[in-house]
């Protein structure tokens, strides 16, 4: 049985900072011998930065907007093995990569920084250089996957990955942004009245029935 | 729908424009009704306390680890902290 942990978060700029509460240290409840230092008026020392490494162990659960679509899941590279700077481009690094000219667009998955989308700038089989901006140390990192049959939303064929009652409301969207560039602000408004009525009206269509409420997670037993 | 069709109803003929704002609506729809939804595991790896939200993140719903309060290997939602624990990071980054 794995051992059971307690963590928590908070947000520092752009990052997630993630502690976790040191039960040997600080709460009394194991054989652990504390030192005076760890013991705080409220065990306060005892949240810290994590103390074992779990493969796996953060699980974020987002948003994201939909400006690409992977066109073949099939189409994938796991030989990528790290990351690098290269005149202040990210580039990452492997061997036996493919260097079809097909590729414009990667998609990266599994890494602890780069997941998302990135623009080609140069293909190599030992690395591949892309348009995002990067400026550090050489990194090795396992368990990257980059999705290669990518289609970015950049031209009129393009299909919006949107329902078909949401793209309705992106079109009041972007009704509302001409009416705003004109100094239509009445129709500014009304597009924009619009558009949020259609995603309420799509949010609450997929409610059904009665509802339960389910005590949280931190919730007083 | 396609970009070419919402220029049409909309009377755009902009293309790089028209792409812009339909980004920029894609956008808001995913801050108020979070239409596309997926998650992302990260390994936690000892004494680093920061790590970096997915690169295409535009809301974050839920936090979960695994083993958190439990000793089955499941994810569990965590806990946001009031204030920031007074023990440093090693890593300070």
């Amino acid at each position: 049985m794995a051992a059971r942990r307690h963590y928590a978060y908070y947000i520092r700029g752009r990052k997630l900072a993630l502690i976790e509460h040191d039960n040997v240290s600080g709460s009394g409840q194991t054989l652990g011998q504390p030192s005076l230092d760890d013991i705080g008026p409220s065990g306060a020392l005892s949240w810290k930065s994590p103390i074992a490494t779990v493969t796996d162990g953060l699980e974020i659960e987002y948003a994201y907007s939909p400006r690409y679509r992977i066109n073949d899941i099939e189409d994938k590279s796991t030989a990528l093995t790290g990351y690098d700077e290269s005149s202040g481009l990210l580039k990452f690094t492997g061997s036996g990569l493919s260097t079809d000219a097909a590729i414009t667009h990667i998609v990266i998955k599994g890494s602890a920084r780069w997941n998302g989308l990135h623009k080609i700038n140069t293909l190599n089989a030992n690395y591949w250089i892309v348009e995002t901006k990067y400026n550090g140390a050489a990194v090795t990192e396992s368990g990257i996957t980059a999705y290669t049959d990518i289609n970015t939303l950049n031209d009129e064929a393009d299909e919006i990955d949107l329902p078909e009652y949401l793209a309705k409301a992106l079109v009041y969207y972007v009704k509302a942004k001409i009416s705003e560039d004109q100094m239509d602000l009445e129709g500014k408004e009304y597009y924009m009245r619009e558009f949020r009525r259609i995603l309420e009206k799509h949010e609450s269509s997929k409610i059904w029935g009665s509802r339960v409420m389910i005590p949280g997670n931190s919730a007083i037993r | 729908m396609k970009v070419k069709e919402l220029m049409e109803r909309v009377g755009m003929t902009e293309t790089g424009r028209a792409i812009a704002y339909i980004k920029d609506g894609l956008d808001e729809m995913n801050m108020l009704a979070e239409t596309h939804v997926t998650t992302e595991r990260i390994d936690i790896t000892e004494d680093q306390r920061f790590y970096e939200f997915p690169n295409d993140m535009i809301k974050v719903i839920d936090i979960r680890c695994k083993n958190h309060s439990n000793g089955r290997d499941e994810y569990r939602s965590i806990p946001r902290t009031i204030s920031k624990p007074p023990t440093e990071d090693a890593d300070g980054s």
